[in-house]
């Protein structure tokens, strides 16, 4: 298509130096245990995606690509798609999109929203300990809920990407930030012996309250010793070209969301093959903007409400054909880039494809669209889960494959019934 | 059948009527359950989730209370059971709520003695904000220590809401982090810092002859043209190295003029869009702190050919410098435009080779800045109050006892009450060894402000368990400083002013006179337009616009005119004026009049002499506006942005309005597929849906209250047909068989229920006011305001005094 | 592909000239008046009137002349690069270097200019071949008057040979004798407008006391003498009112026997050392009826522009059989920013010598290639880790080739 070519990013462009810290980098890469894999990246599309363009008819390994993931043919071998997969008694409207990675509705867990803890945060706990960052948020974000159950931020600005990653804090910086650290630590040990005389005087329900302060006093005082540990360490370098361009390729850096999708793809391989870290979870914004594709007329949002009109939902291909096209180019990046055991990045990289939306016309929350790729797992195939009344098979299921595929010894996660692993172990 | 109004009256008499012993209730209650509700809340349905079979009226636990209060109210409104079931006898229903009422107040004060509701709460983000800003009075503008908050959690439909009000690590680094920013600013010792000038452009020119061309840099900042190559920065050369001397408020004044926006080049080519005014942004970032410090802090549109000065002020921090941007100028690098667009326009010039720059300058759109200046820093006062107040007279040497004296008389503030020395005696502690560590005696101030900023005392609206039992009326009832607090986060979103104070000081607050005064004067002070803004925001869902913006291409004006802006504005206008004393809450219904702008009134096809500013305007008859549900805002909150949604217009008019909550739909419903292909109208579609009974059940309810505001498009423009040219039917049968026409019939309908509305609007303000969900302790405070508001005209300004005086506003 | 050296042909005729539409037209090709690589010229307390004239008109700090003063006369009247038919018409003969396929032979602007009623005069040191009489060579490029120093009678001492509007006198100071005529004809304005081509480079020419120079004067007292004559044809220009309806062109190029540039054989030599220094020239152009004056600018300018920009400036647009090299500088005058209306190349050429700069960069075509920006007397190549001077290079390569397609270039390799 026409923009192919202004996005198309050559990996010529991007060298970087590798840190010399392995001491902190050991661990992971011990835990890189051949059969599993190491790094997990989730994409979301905020409006789901149109099912009739992403589910392939036939199941099974000899499926026909349907028309929107066209691009993906080169990596079928290392693609599985999901029918009827979605979380049990999530329901429909643009809530639903927060529930992605925690099959939990904000109203639902209101006196517990520990529950709302997502995959990637407990990712970020799990497997990111030994990384600089534990876990990355870019993109629009909003799918992404800590372990407290608060909905995190998430970084849209390539340029402010690349800094938090590549991007030397001068001495003086560094300096004040130890002496922060330091500092704040103090200040914790205090305000937390304040918060225990406190607890006395409250009622029982308060009490409960107050807890969570003291649990994220312990969860600062961790971080803050993480920090201070990485505070000396270097950080990669990589070339500048990949946010600015450079003279001799005809590229073209565009930094304007779409066109920017391309350059956080690139940033994404970047982060993974540094070891920065090891989740990053990216999600494309919803909103009513009008992308600046040939042949779209109406705003984003706007074409998901296309009422069946066939010539509105040809505009809502394109931007999510354009949307695939950039996730297939991202793979292809990942098998073309070793990481520092000389292993594709793909082959330790678990990448989930997906949204808490199904069909975005009816604000469905049923049968996502999933598609994973990557990681070590058995690909090929597309598989068709039965509806059992309202639910199909329970996403969170797939979440344990994951998360065991990590490492990570977990029979149970949200509202996960079993597991996945027969199919792609 | 309908709730006869003597009802509700006989209603109010039992409240105060004693409930006979439970037995030979409880066999007459078994068998109305079974001849009339068991069959769909019993043991085998338990429709809408509600399941009677097992209530036993002789051992009732507190837990029972929301079911029998349901059915009390069911009962009341005569929704249940539903119209073709066999209706109970008037007499026996009279019995059934009046001996359900007597056992329910009864739970209601067993259930007050065994415990109080209070939930502890942290300050919200606003509620944070604002505090900082009272505490050290602070200029806010230009200053957010909030930014990077996490959004906070909305429960039954606030943001302050104690339970859903969650503290995380991440929200905990963010404290440490803002707090410090704060102390930073606020700790202000030594004589005012000198101002400085720094500039460049004409005046400042390297050399003193003006030049024709602007082709090279030099020559342009000579001419005083630094024209900004797209989104290049320009700035201040002397900043550059180590920023603005001083915190403190700075002037920025440029004089920019927009040149060429439209030109001999493309849109398309230079990735720019002509159509829009130039703009130019002031972003301030610090060396320092590295790039990721970098934010953008304004934003002004140039006109075109045109020199405009403009003077922005703003607060800086020391280190930090500033550089202006062409907001939206050409994308992507200037090497493209000179190797790929310059060659389609001019043959001199080759394509993909290093043309010169000054090819194209002078060619196509530049945003001309003629004089870049920066001068300050600017105090209106020095030392700061927000400094002096807690460090008066500052000690030319460091003094220990001082800053343990300054500490106290900040917690004491920061607490919102009285604190003892030894309470803060940690903190002290922690700076003192700072200024042991550091020997920067100032520093450990700041320090000490930072670790007071982080205690839980100020963090949390603090409500402990009474002690000194004597001096209080009861075990739940507040303390003085408690009830201040409340009151003032409850008008003001944060803390309570020196009046406040000292009367809580005073221990005279809780008096009815005295409080009254000061709910009367908090309202008239600005700060009350955080309660405006806030619970409007809220209640109406006002937060929601935007949230799904009309689509860009197909309502320009939308966009053009900020009609969201003016769409709030509007209803935060409407509410403010019925706030004032002698306005009946029944105006949020219908009334004659709103406020409006020029491009508002236009958006309502409503005749409007002016400009941007809001006017009130009277309501032409022919116009179908008035009350709030002729509110752009609310129409357009409640669609799509492509289309307008019945269902969520009318469950909002059920929820805000009648507060009648509408059971979420049963899981297992596919919501069917809009199809805007054929001729259907959305009605059709939608009467197609409710042939499936189990939609039938609710909304056969919600529905028409949608349905009957189809006249008001996606954004709330009135029209008569549908743009495909079928014709709307606004006129619908409600389930108990009313009729309703337009958005008149609904007016009308709710005008015929003042209870309900009152009632609604009474629960959403205890809410918003206690900063916790409301329990069945609380419906006595309810009934007696629907009761007792009649007799003041329904004033809203009355209903605020109501709540302030209620039992719940006034315990634990 | 399209010809872009036609477009030289003045599409942007402005119709606000019509006030002015015939403008008295002063050019003056001095010598030897040093300018350093900044672009100021001389030394401000030393030439009062040149600098005068900077405060009342435009000064160009990028202009260049022709290697020689020959080709720059040339240059100038025909407003074409040398070799391209620019030799100045002579009654029968042509000279023998200029191939018949070239484009037809270039008329003086003088004639032009004559024929549109302006009275021409030529006064100073005449550029002839050696081979027509001087005065056949004048009346056929179009100049109704001279007063000439005739080089071919020229003594090493004494007095010398001015030929006036034919006749010869013999005078002892030539230099004294032509002001005098000049100063005389501008003080008594006709009721025509005039075009005065006044070259004053040779040093016989600017002794103004009755002692002739010595041949050692410095560059420096040259110029204080330049500027004397300056000052003296500014001041009857302003007593006689004329000066608000006169275009002055002060420009010069480097004389011969300076130690910048040794003098060649004939004219035409592969000697000259092809550099910036040799051909960057003040240019001053006072314009009161264009702009306000007192402006600096970094605008292209070369010797074959002034041709065009004085056919705008009187109307003569209508040249299609006569395509010019040059380009009007009336938009740079007049302070229009549109880059598409001015040059962005300048060229020089004396025989295989040939060179081109443009804001920056210099090529010549013996592929030196320099940044003037950061080493203004090309003592070193570019460093080859400037990123854009490759780019750069690349793009006055290819105007070197596209240009010299259309030039035809007499004995090239």
């Amino acid at each position: 298509m026409k923009f192919d070519r202004r996005l198309f990013l050559q990996t010529a462009g991007i060298q970087l130096a590798l840190p010399a810290f392995e001491s902190l980098n050991a661990q992971t890469d011990a835990s890189n245990n051949v059969t599993g894999s190491k790094r997990f990246v989730c994409i979301a599309s905020n409006y789901g995606m149109y099912p009739q363009g992403f589910f392939p008819d036939k199941t099974g390994t000899d499926y026909r690509l349907p028309s929107t993931l066209k691009s993906l043919e080169p990596h079928r071998d290392q693609i599985t798609i999901f029918s009827n997969l979605d979380h049990p008694g999530v329901g429909g409207g643009h809530g639903c999109s927060d529930t992605f990675l925690n099959g939990m509705e904000l109203k639902s867990s209101k006196d517990n929203p520990q529950q709302l803890h997502t995959l990637d945060e407990f990712l970020g706990e799990a497997i990111g300990q030994t990384n600089r960052f534990s876990n990355l948020r870019l993109g629009a974000g909003g799918f992404s809920w800590s372990r407290a159950g608060i909905k995190m931020p998430s970084e849209a600005n390539p340029v402010n990407v690349f800094s938090k990653l590549f991007s030397e804090d001068t001495p003086r910086a560094k300096e004040q930030i130890r002496r922060f650290i330091v500092d704040d630590s103090s200040i914790l040990d205090v305000v937390r012996q304040d918060a225990k005389q406190l607890t006395q005087k409250l009622s029982k329900e308060d009490r409960s309250k107050l807890d969570q302060y003291l649990t994220a006093i312990r969860e600062v005082e961790r971080k803050l010793h993480r920090r201070n540990q990485w505070l000396d360490q270097p950080k990669p370098k990589a070339n500048q070209n990949v946010i600015r361009g450079d003279d001799q390729s005809e590229t073209i850096i565009d930094l304007t969301y779409p066109y920017n999708i391309a350059v956080m793809y690139d940033l994404m391989v970047l982060a993974l093959q540094t070891n920065s870290t090891n989740v990053i979870s990216f999600g494309h914004p919803g909103g009513n903007r009008l992308f600046p594709f040939d042949g779209i007329t109406l705003g984003y949002h706007s074409l998901t409400h296309h009422g069946q009109r066939p010539e509105l939902i040809k505009e809502l291909e394109i931007i999510e054909t354009f949307y695939i096209e950039q996730l297939s180019r991202f793979l292809q990046r990942l098998k073309d880039t070793l990481d520092n055991t000389g292993q594709p990045l793909l082959d330790s990289t678990i990448v989930l494809f997906g949204s808490g939306m199904g069909n975005a016309s009816t604000h469905s929350s049923r049968n996502l669209p999933i598609m994973l790729a990557g990681g070590n797992f058995r690909h090929g195939s597309h598989y068709q889960f039965q509806r059992t009344g309202y639910d199909g098979r329970p996403l969170s299921d797939l979440f344990v494959t994951i998360l065991q595929q990590l490492g990570v010894e977990k029979e149970q996660f949200a509202t996960s019934t079993g597991d996945l692993n027969g199919l792609l172990i | 059948m309908k709730t006869p109004p003597f009802l509700s009256v006989i209603y109010i008499l039992l409240l105060c009527f004693q409930a006979p012993a439970a037995e030979p209730e409880q066999t007459k209650f078994q068998s109305f359950l079974s001849s009339h509700c068991l069959r769909c809340h019993g043991l085998k349905n338990q429709k809408a989730d509600r399941r009677f079979d097992r209530l036993e009226l002789s051992n009732i636990e507190l837990s029972d209370a929301g079911l029998l209060q349901d059915i009390v109210d069911q009962l009341n409104l005569g929704t249940m059971p539903p119209e073709g079931e066999p209706q109970p006898d008037a007499r026996d229903i009279k019995e059934i709520v009046s001996s359900l009422t007597g056992l329910l107040n009864k739970l209601r004060e067993e259930a007050r003695q065994s415990s109080g509701n209070v939930v502890l709460r942290r300050l919200n983000r606003i509620e944070y904000r604002n505090t900082i800003r009272d505490l050290f009075d602070l200029e806010m503008t230009g200053f957010d220590p909030t930014v990077t908050f996490p959004a906070d959690n909305v429960t039954d439909g606030f943001d302050n809401v104690g339970e859903g009000l969650v503290t995380s690590d991440y929200l905990l680094q963010n404290y440490l982090d803002a707090a410090r920013t704060i102390a930073d600013k606020v700790i202000r010792p030594g004589p005012q810092p000198q101002t400085v000038h720094y500039g460049v452009g004409a005046q400042f020119a390297s050399t003193t002859t003006p030049t024709v061309s602007s082709s090279d840099k030099d020559g342009r900042i000579d001419s005083g043209r630094l024209f900004i190559k797209f989104r290049q920065p320009l700035l201040i050369p002397e900043l550059n190295k180590s920023g603005v001397p001083a915190d403190g408020e700075y002037a920025i004044t440029f004089t920019a003029c927009g040149v060429r926006r439209q030109s001999r080049y493309k849109d398309e080519d230079l990735r720019y869009d002509s159509s829009q005014p130039m703009r130019l942004s002031i972003s301030i970032q610090s060396r320092e702190l590295g790039p990721t410090s970098q934010k953008i802090v304004a934003e002004y549109e140039i006109p075109d050919d045109r020199s405009v000065e403009i003077e922005h002020r703003l607060w800086l921090q020391k280190g930090f410098t500033f550089s202006v941007h062409w907001a939206n100028g050409p994308e992507g690098s200037f090497k493209r435009i000179m190797r790929k667009v310059l060659p389609k326009y001019n043959p001199d010039a080759l394509l993909l080779a290093r043309n010169p720059p000054e090819m194209y300058v002078g060619s196509g759109p530049e945003l001309h800045v003629k004089s870049l200046e920066i001068e300050g820093p600017f105090y209106k006062e020095w030392p700061p109050k927000g400094f002096s107040r807690y460090f008066p007279k500052p000690p030319q040497s460091p003094e220990l006892d001082y800053l343990d004296q300054s500490l106290l008389r900040l917690a004491s503030e920061a607490y919102r009450r009285p604190v003892k020395q030894e309470e803060i005696e940690p903190y002290m502690t922690l700076a003192r060894n700072h200024y042991d560590k550091y020997g920067e005696y100032w520093e450990a101030a700041k320090y000490g402000v930072q670790s007071l900023l982080t205690s839980p005392h100020f963090l949390y609206l603090v409500e402990t368990e009474n002690t000194n039992r004597e001096e209080l009326a009861s075990d739940f009832s507040l303390t003085q400083h408690e009830l201040a607090t409340r009151l003032s986060y409850f008008l003001w979103s944060s803390m309570p002013d020196r009046a406040l104070r000292s009367e809580a000081d005073r221990g005279t607050l809780n008096k009815p006179k005295v409080i009254q005064g000061h709910v009367e004067r908090m309202l008239a002070n600005d700060k009350a337009s955080a309660f405006v803004e806030n619970f409007t925001g809220q209640w109406l869902n006002l937060r929601k616009l935007g949230t799904m913006p009309p689509d860009p291409e197909k309502n320009r004006e939308y966009y053009a005119n900020n009609l969201e802006e003016a769409m709030r504005r509007e209803t935060q206008l409407y509410f403010s004026h019925i706030l004032q004393p002698s306005h009946s809450i029944l105006e949020f219904i219908d009334s004659d009049y709103t406020f409006l702008n020029s491009a508002l009134a236009t958006h309502y096809g409503i005749p409007f002499e002016g400009g941007d500013a809001f006017r009130k305007v009277k309501i032409p008859e022919s116009t179908e506006r008035g009350g709030l549900l002729g509110h752009g805002s609310i129409l357009t909150s409640t669609s799509n942005g492509v289309e307008t949604l019945p269902v969520t217009r009318g469950i909002w008019v059920l929820e805000n309005l009648l507060g009648v909550h509408p059971n979420p739909p049963p899981p297992d419903i596919e919501p069917l597929e809009p199809d805007t292909r054929g001729v259907t109208t959305i009605r059709e579609m939608m009467e197609k849906h409710r042939k499936i009974a189990t939609c039938y059940e609710c909304h056969r309810k919600i529905d028409p209250f949608g349905l009957a505001l189809e006249n008001y498009d996606h954004l709330g423009s009135w029209r008569s047909i549908y743009t495909k040219g079928l014709s709307i039917d606004s006129s619908v049968q409600l389930s108990e068989g009313t009729i309703l026409k337009g958005p008149t019939g609904i007016k009308e309908y709710i005008l015929a229920r003042p209870e309900q509305f009152t009632r609604c609007l009474t629960e959403k303000l205890l809410v918003y006011a206690l900063g916790r969900r409301l329990s069945f302790t609380d419906r006595a405070d309810v009934d007696r305001v629907v009761a007792e508001l009649p007799k003041h005209n329904y004033s809203l300004r009355q209903l605020i005094h109501f709540i302030v005086a209620s039992r719940a506003f006034n315990s634990k | 592909m399209r010809l872009f050296l036609t477009t030289a042909l003045l599409v942007f005729i402005s119709a606000s000239l019509d006030a002015t539409s015939h403008p008295n037209v002063i050019l003056i090709l001095s010598s030897e008046v040093p300018r350093d690589e900044l672009g100021s010229y001389g030394t401000d307390t030393q030439t009062p009137n040149i600098v005068r004239l900077q405060k009342q008109g435009v000064r160009y700090q990028i202009a260049w002349s022709m290697p020689t003063f020959q080709l720059s006369q040339r240059t100038l009247l025909s407003g074409k690069y040398p070799t391209t038919g620019n030799s100045l018409t002579k009654g029968s003969t042509t000279i023998p270097i200029e191939p018949k396929k070239t484009r037809p032979p270039a008329i003086s602007v003088a004639s032009i200019l004559r024929k549109t009623g302006y009275l021409t005069i030529a006064a100073g040191k005449w550029a002839d071949d050696g081979l027509t009489p001087i005065q056949e060579s004048l009346i056929a490029n179009g100049f109704d008057q001279h007063c000439i120093l005739d080089s071919s009678l020229r003594n090493q001492q004494g007095p010398q040979t001015i030929v006036v509007n034919g006749k010869k006198q013999s005078v002892e100071n030539p230099g004294k004798a032509i002001n005098t005529f000049l100063i005389d004809f501008l003080g008594n304005p006709s009721d025509k407008p005039f075009f005065l081509y006044y070259p004053m480079h040779s040093p016989n020419l600017v002794g103004l006391n009755d002692k002739s120079p010595q041949k050692s004067a410095s560059p420096m007292s040259h110029a204080r003498h330049v500027d004397r004559i300056l000052g003296q044809l500014l001041d009857s220009l302003d007593e006689s009112g004329q000066t608000k309806n006169t275009l002055i062109v002060f420009t010069s190029i480097h004389g011969f026997g300076t130690k910048a540039t040794p003098a060649p054989a004939n004219g035409l030599s592969d000697e000259i050392p092809a550099t910036n220094s040799m051909v960057l020239v003040p240019f001053i152009v006072q314009a009161p009826f264009l702009n306000e004056g007192g402006h600096v600018t970094r605008d292209l300018i070369d010797f074959t522009d002034f041709a065009p920009t004085i056919l705008e400036l009187t109307s003569n647009t209508n040249l299609v059989d006569y395509p010019l090299d040059g380009r009007s500088f009336v938009p740079s005058l007049k302070g229009v920013d549109d880059p598409f209306q001015k040059r962005n190349w300048i060229y020089a050429q004396a025989g295989k010598v040939r060179m081109m700069r443009d804001w920056q960069h210099f090529l010549d075509s013996d592929n030196n290639f320099h940044d003037l920006i950061k080493d203004p007397f090309q003592k070193e190549p570019v460093s080859p880790l400037d990123k854009q001077a490759p780019g750069r290079k690349q793009r006055l390569e290819l105007i070197l080739q596209r240009l010299e397609s259309k030039l035809t270039i007499p004995n090239s390799k």
